[in-house]
């Protein structure tokens, strides 16, 4: 892919977003379960089976909310849908004066362009390019699971357990106790495990 | 395809993708600190349904003055011989209405003979009256003052509805795909999931790790899997289903294996899962020879129970009306069980 791209001139732009993908298929796979030492670390293939695998995962290694890669990875991916959707539909809406021409407006911007950008400006404070629009949603994109992977690799390798990292480093919020003191019975002498 | 085969169709598929859903409106009630998540769904249309289910069959009235002990006049009393005749009595006929309805003393007696233990169902009768006792006197930790009697499993019954048996080797076939896992099957005893369908028999049977979290942040030697993990979910799930309830009904899902700041309801279900493993294991498994074949699971084992068993869907069960303060002959002694389980002529 990416000697196609450069044969026919252009940018490695789409070589290296597939490589983003592959690179988080590829620590699901196969460098987490190598680094655990176990193919069961791996994911399995089916709708259900990945699902009750993303939720044990978690359920495992002591809440994956607590990994700030995963969080970030949320960003990018909700960030990404976010931002598909406010283009596709700035582009929709400024096509009835030649929006849709986003390459031509690049260069040569004309009203779809300037309306475009206003309307953002006014709405959040803030407004893309017709360029620019590309170039963020092409990072939110690949930032997505270049984080996800970095930080499904260093669970079980590097942390065992994010709830205690988080406690440890301050990040867990702690919250009133509500309920009576509760004794892990495990704890109590002549209590079973 | 026009407008309205397309809308038609959209139509169709919304209905089939809602199919599996409940219908709103349901109610939350949070029980933990407010912004935790911690909340119990409820519908109150399942909750209607569940009331009807958990009425109490009414009380035999016990027959007034004093009556000889059972086993003065009766042969073959081995358990219940320290009863009154009047209560003696009073409890074979409760027995009856709890669990053979329908069949009758002779479900359980040679009408010809009472006291013959000619039937199988006598013999295990008279286990599942120690395990009652048992259970009341020495795991009040679970049980607490409410207690247990035939009919908080049984529910008009011979074979409590709820009960499980260890699920046969999976076919492993030629494919690549090989070993199940015992998972993928959609099993309804894992709420429909891909989970382990029989997380009893390592958990309810035998004594395999539950908790697979690490204690500390970092790793330390800690070796259970996402796979045992899974198995644990399993069994959690089936907990959630059989009580009705959601997870954050015993857990703080901050953090699932920590204890501080979790919901008491945790400790009573930690003593109830070693309850089923003790019940399983002291009280079922013996009186596998004594089951007919019919009576025991694909891998001949006999039928046992989880929390289901008793719950049935209630987050206690029978909503937590205690019938033992009628029968309180079913409340001890707790010792260890002396009843045969041999079927005499077999």
């Amino acid at each position: 892919m990416y000697r196609r791209a450069r044969e026919l001139g252009l940018g490695t732009h789409i070589p290296w977003a597939f490589a983003a993908a592959i690179w988080l298929y590829l620590v699901l796979g196969l460098f987490r379960p190598i680094l655990m030492g176990s193919w069961g670390e791996a994911v399995p293939f089916g709708i259900f089976p990945h699902l009750d695998w993303t939720a044990a995962f978690s359920l495992r290694y002591g809440n994956l909310f607590y990994n700030p890669f995963h969080a970030l990875s949320i960003v990018f991916l909700y960030g990404s849908t976010l931002l598909f959707a406010m283009h596709g539909a700035t582009i929709l809406a400024v096509g009835r004066y030649g929006g849709e021409r986003e390459i031509e407006q690049i260069v040569d911007r004309g009203t779809a362009s300037e309306r475009a950008a206003l309307f953002w400006r006014w709405t959040m404070g803030f407004n893309a390019t017709m360029e620019s629009i590309h170039r963020w949603a092409w990072w939110f994109a690949v930032l997505c699971p270049l984080a996800g992977g970095i930080g499904i690799l260093l669970t079980g390798t590097v942390v065992d357990n994010w709830y205690l990292w988080a406690v440890k480093h301050g990040v867990a919020p702690p919250y009133p106790t509500v309920f009576p003191e509760v004794v892990d019975p495990a704890t109590l002498s002549g209590a079973k495990p | 395809m026009n407008m309205r085969q397309l809308i038609s169709i959209a139509g169709l598929a919304a209905v089939f993708l809602l199919s599996g859903c409940e219908r709103p409106p349901t109610d939350t009630v949070q029980h933990g600190y407010r912004g935790t998540g911690m909340v119990q769904v409820y519908n109150p249309r399942t909750l209607d349904l569940k009331t009807e289910a958990n009425v109490l069959p009414v009380a035999l009235p016990l027959a007034p003055g004093d009556s000889p002990k059972a086993s003065s006049l009766y042969k073959n009393v081995k358990v219940l011989g320290n009863l009154s005749n009047n209560e003696f009595t009073r409890l074979m006929l409760s027995m009856t209405a709890w669990v053979s309805p329908a069949e009758g003393c002779a479900y359980c007696h040679n009408p010809a003979n009472f006291a013959e233990d000619s039937k199988y169902t006598k013999v295990v009768a008279r286990r599942m009256i120690e395990m009652t006792r048992h259970i009341n006197a020495d795991w009040k930790n679970h049980v607490a003052e409410t207690g247990v009697t035939c009919y908080t499993c049984h529910r008009g019954n011979p074979v409590p509805s709820n009960v499980w048996f260890t699920e046969a080797e999976q076919d492993k076939g030629a494919d690549f795909i090989g070993d199940r896992a015992g998972q993928n099957l959609a099993a309804h005893l894992v709420g429909l999931s891909s989970l382990p369908s029989d997380p009893f028999t390592p958990f309810l049977l035998g004594e395999l790790d539950i908790r697979v979290n690490g204690t500390t942040a970092l790793p330390t030697g800690n070796r259970h899997s996402i796979k045992q993990a899974e198995w644990t979910y399993g069994l959690m799930t089936h907990m959630s289903s059989a009580l009705g309830v959601n997870c954050t009904y015993c857990h703080n899902t901050q953090s699932f294996s920590e204890w501080k700041g979790n919901p008491p309801q945790r400790a009573v279900a930690w003593h109830g899962i070693r309850m089923a493993r003790d019940l399983n294991t002291a009280y079922m498994e013996p009186l596998t020879s004594t089951f007919p074949e019919g009576r025991l699971g694909p891998t001949g084992d006999v039928a046992k129970a989880n929390c289901a068993t008793c719950h049935q869907g209630a987050y206690k069960p029978l909503n937590g009306q205690s019938m033992l303060k009628s029968f309180p002959e079913l409340a001890g002694p707790g010792a260890e069980p002396v009843a045969p389980v041999k079927v005499a002529n077999k």
